[in-house]
């Protein structure tokens, strides 16, 4: 009796299974040329849908031709799977990589040069207008810009209001923005909204911060060994971040919320700030808005160095896999898809869904119900310099895991700035 | 007994298993909550029975695929080291050795990885599944058949060696070849330990998560645990729906378990009274 | 049985598994174990370096802490689950109606995924949206509110209470077959001799069953250096890998920041110390009971 039942589970068992794996596979036939985009969200349609509307458009315009499938998974799993991938030659023929990843890809010869692709189409080379120069190196131009990144703070109007805050402006101090952080807290909302728990790559807002230690003009040094991290600038600017924490801008529960929770907190009005980038704008106008402001953040008045910073820096790369052009209907397909990705069309596809691309093309812009992106586009109206990368993406992967585990250990006082900085250097230092 | 003792008893088993079920229960109601009630008010009670967690999470996660593959896996899996450890616990519990040394050591070589854990093992398995050619839910077999043979040898060799000898002799008499000894006379006397062993496996297989976490790269691949992990990844603000899918994983376990709760039990003490 | 004992069967039906198993369980250790001897990013040659690997793990604070917490763990849920998962099989090894069913309902946590048991109790001891502290708030004791996860300190405590209600289902299943097999009629001679119950635990039950408490200590030992779905859940090892234990941060070094050769080094270093620990513990044990 007991053997029977095992043994009718298990043929049941085999039954469906059989069922599900031919369900699942693809039951038609089709000619269309497929390449894999491998992207650094789990869920492309609603976490990144200006790159899941450019696919599906361009999928559609070359039906039975090209076909364009995604790999997806979250920021970390996708870090983790390309480096396996590239362990046994199962790259994607596109995928999106971060910038310190990729120099160690193209130096492992594993990706494509695509000075040939811009220099048969000249008119993509125009529109980047010298973006891309950030993804070349002797092995030549191993990736282009996935995007253009404006980052900094957002906030809600409306809770500033009910707090009794100023909007914060460019001229905030450092001093004004603590004072803001006390009132809003004391108002009942969290301050600022960021999350630790598999999100180290989440902390956008700092950038500004270390711009204005003076990181652009340092880098070459901190890179070269002659200063290191623990200097007084980066020690200075530390002391902001935790100076932040101590004011109380943070969720309690910081270490156990992702980024995607603590976008959350702001989407449904329960923190009042929320530091990232124009990829988020489409999801702050369904919930948010015309109630949604943007800053770059405050200046700090003991800092010797410029302090008038935009940041509106080249994404991370999307790079093309070498084994591509070992199969020339392949490199067609790759080569047409680029094509597509930075024409004026995809362009149009992605202001419209409130993401600056890369590109440049005349006569592209927000509509007005496009609230986040609009202010962001009136912050850039200051016509401030803006770095040619974001502080986190100048640094090889070891330094930059480090920065921002230091980061977030100062956030949540895990690490006084002297040992964060410390830290920081003896990952150079391990390398 | 006396009475006040006994009364006690009850108070402490009672209070004892509500403790034990109570995360259960807590997730069973927080599924039927709307996901701006689990964040703002944790302790409020649900408004009604609302099924849209659920809805969701059917929706959204390919559960027959999930299950197909985890499925697939467990069958291939389990058919195949149940063949090859019944044969050399077969080998080690009932034939002859000349020296004994040999034969305790292929034991002892067989049962050190009852100690060995998978983490150590992660990295190097997948390249030695890509040397093979193995991707995807397929690199999943040979771990998994890799996993269960200490396991699997220490249940099977402690439960042939029991068997009398005298069976095999008269067999062997009758012109049994090795094969009839085997799978006609040992196999069925060991049906007991066969069933437990699937069922352990089963569970184990059903569970894994470290080796799915690296083999898995597509999500037409997924297991379940993969899945689950894969879908808390996606909708991380979705807190609903991820109670309600873990739910929904969680209950098949139960149903299965309630069915063979006396083998899982008996191959999970003997596992343990034994080694 | 002996002339079908022939060396080409027995090698014949053996080498399968053997194969099988050297190939995926021995072969990786020793791939491993010459990985934590390289400097390797995953992407072209590894680089041999010796011992770097090794004196750089001695240096690391984090995995001094992750270290820690693995104690922490091991301590904690060894303390707990032994003395309660035997206290427990005291009480469900008397004659009580419907002990089945809530032994069975005890053992439950034991069946479900690992990672489900992880989700399940973010939403009991998360600091803001759990149980736990929305039950303290509730009933006036919000002075006693935790960070139960995710804070500086008590996430490896928290990792070992729900390691023990996971586990302690099993563990009393394993107590309640050792103390069935204690003969009645020893139990019984204790009886007529007036010994209190606690009398006869200590000194009739405990002796009787040294090898089911020692084989579950095994169990423990063991199966503590594998929690890995727990802590991926609950913290993912943060904030700042302050609640990692060994084989996460092995396992965060390895493939989230891809220094193959020190997450293998932290692979191995987690291995030999759960043997070690396991060994000794057999040495004591087995030393002791050769005296008596």
């Amino acid at each position: 009796m007991k053997k029977n039942l095992v043994s009718v589970i298990v043929t049941g068992a085999l039954a469906a299974s059989t069922v599900a794996t031919m369900t699942a596979a693809p039951a038609f036939a089709d000619d269309a040329v497929t390449i894999k985009f491998g992207i650094h969200v789990a869920n492309p349609a609603e976490q990144e849908p200006v790159t899941n509307s450019i696919v599906e458009t361009f999928n559609k315009e070359n039906e039975g031709k090209y076909k364009v499938e995604f790999v997806a998974s979250d920021t970390e799993s996708h870090s983790k799977n390309m480096k396996l991938a590239a362990t046994d030659g199962t790259l994607p023929e596109i995928f999106w990589i971060d910038a310190s990843e990729a120099p160690e890809y193209s130096d492992a010869g594993l990706l494509l040069d695509l000075s040939d692709f811009l220099n048969q189409n000249a008119d993509i080379k125009t529109a980047l207008n010298g973006m891309e120069a950030a993804f070349s190196d002797d092995n030549g131009q191993y990736g282009l810009p996935y995007q253009c990144n404006v980052q900094g703070f957002f906030y809600n109007k409306e809770l500033f209001d009910k707090a009794g805050v100023e909007y914060p402006t460019d001229d905030t101090t450092y001093d004004q923005f603590i004072d803001m952080i006390k009132k809003l807290k004391e108002s009942g909302v969290t301050p600022l909204a960021i999350g630790s728990k598999n999100s180290g790559f989440a902390m956008w807002e700092f950038n500004e911060f270390l711009s204005r230690y003076g990181w652009a003009e340092n880098i070459d040094k901190y890179k070269s060994g002659e200063t290191p991290f623990n200097n007084d600038d980066l020690a200075a600017c530390f002391d902001k971040v935790s100076g932040i924490a101590e004011a109380g801008a943070f969720p309690d529960n910081m270490a156990t919320i992702e980024y995607f929770d603590a976008k959350q907190l702001f989407d449904n009005g329960s923190a009042a700030m929320f530091g990232t980038g124009q990829w988020d704008c489409a999801e702050f106008d369904e919930n948010l808005g015309d109630k949604v402001g943007f800053w770059w953040g405050p200046k700090f008045e003991d800092s010797a160095y410029d302090q008038n910073i935009d940041m509106k820096v080249p994404s991370a790369p999307i790079v093309v896999s070498a084994a591509a052009a070992d199969d020339d209907k392949k490199l067609e397909a790759v080569y047409e898809f680029l094509k597509f990705y930075y024409g004026k069309e995809a362009a149009g596809i992605s202001y419209a869904g409130s993401i600056f691309p890369s590109t440049n093309y005349d006569g592209l812009s927000a509509s007005d119900s496009q609230y986040a992106m609009n202010s962001m586009i009136t912050a850039l109206g200051n016509g401030w310099k803006t770095p040619s990368a974001a502080p986190d993406q100048t640094l090889s992967a070891a330094v930059q895991e480090q920065l921002y585990d230091s980061l977030f250990g100062v956030m949540q006082g895990t690490y006084s700035s002297a040992d964060a900085l410390d830290k920081m250097d003896q990952a150079k230092a391990n390398e | 007994m006396n009475k006040k003792r006994k009364v006690f008893s009850y108070i402490l088993m009672i209070l004892i298993t509500f403790l034990c079920v109570f995360p259960f229960l807590w997730m069973l109601m927080l599924s039927f909550k709307s996901n701006a009630d689990i964040v703002a008010s944790p302790l409020s009670l649900p408004k009604g029975l609302d099924f849209s967690n659920y809805k969701n999470a059917l929706r959204t996660l390919n559960f027959p695929r999930m299950y197909g593959n985890t499925i697939l896996v467990c069958v291939i899996s389990i058919l195949i080291e149940l063949t090859i450890t019944f044969l050399s616990s077969f080998v080690i519990s009932r034939m002859e050795f000349r020296s004994q040394k040999l034969r305790s050591l292929i034991y002892g070589y067989l049962i050190l990885g009852l100690s060995i854990s998978p983490f150590i093992l992660l990295f190097p398995v997948y390249r030695i599944n890509v040397f093979f050619d193995l991707r995807g839910k397929w690199g999943l077999v040979m771990p998994y058949v890799a996993s269960s043979i200490s396991f699997n040898t220490l249940l099977l060799t402690g439960y042939l060696k029991a068997l009398p000898d005298e069976i095999d002799e008269a067999a062997v008499m009758d012109g049994a070849s090795i094969w009839d000894l085997i799978v006609k006379v040992t196999l069925p006397m060991a049906k007991s330990v066969v069933a437990t062993i699937v069922i352990f496996n089963v569970l184990y297989i059903w569970n894994e998560f470290p080796y799915a976490s690296v083999m898995l790269r597509d999500a037409s691949d997924y297991t379940l645990s993969m899945g689950a992990s894969f879908f808390k990844g996606t909708y991380t603000v979705d807190y609903g729906g991820i109670i309600a899918m873990s739910v929904l994983i969680i209950i098949p376990e139960l149903i299965f378990y309630g069915l063979f709760q006396k083998n899982i039990v008996e191959g999970m003490t003997a596992g343990a009274v034994k080694g | 049985m002996h002339w079908l004992s022939k060396k080409r069967y027995k090698i014949g039906l053996t080498i399968p598994t053997i194969l099988v198993y050297s190939v995926y369980i021995i072969l990786p250790i020793l791939i491993a174990v010459r990985y934590s001897f390289s400097k390797y990013s995953g992407l072209g040659k590894p680089k041999f370096v010796g011992w770097k690997n090794y004196i750089r793990l001695f240096h690391d604070p984090l995995f001094w802490s992750s270290f820690k917490n693995t104690m922490i763990m091991f301590i904690l849920a060894f303390a707990l689950l032994m003395v309660l998962a035997f206290l427990v099989a005291l009480l469900l090894n008397q004659r009580l109606v419907g002990v089945d069913f809530c032994k069975a309902l005890i053992y439950s946590p034991a069946i479900i995924a690992p990672i489900i048991v992880g989700i399940i109790w973010v939403y009991i001891l998360d600091p803001n949206i759990g149980f736990l502290n929305g039950l303290l708030d509730r009933i006036g004791l919000s002075a006693l509110k935790q960070k139960w996860i995710g804070g500086n300190t008590l996430t490896p405590y928290s990792i070992a209470v729900i390691y023990f209600w996971q586990q302690l289902g099993y563990l009393v299943t394993i107590f309640i077959a050792g103390l069935k097999m204690i003969p009645g009629e020893i139990l019984e001679a204790a009886d007529i001799d007036g010994a209190r119950p606690a009398q006869k635990v200590m000194y009739v039950v405990i002796p009787m069953m040294k090898t089911t408490i020692s084989n579950v200590a095994v169990l423990i030992i063991t199966g503590v250096f594998k929690i890995f779905e727990i802590v991926l859940q609950t913290t993912g090892g943060g904030p700042n890998h302050v609640s990692d234990s060994l084989v996460t941060y092995s396992y965060s070094m390895t493939f989230s920041s891809s220094d193959y050769g020190y997450g293998m080094s932290l692979a191995t270093i987690t291995f030999i110390v759960s043997l070690l620990i396991t060994g000794i513990y057999m040495a004591i044990f087995r030393d002791k009971e050769k005296k008596e």
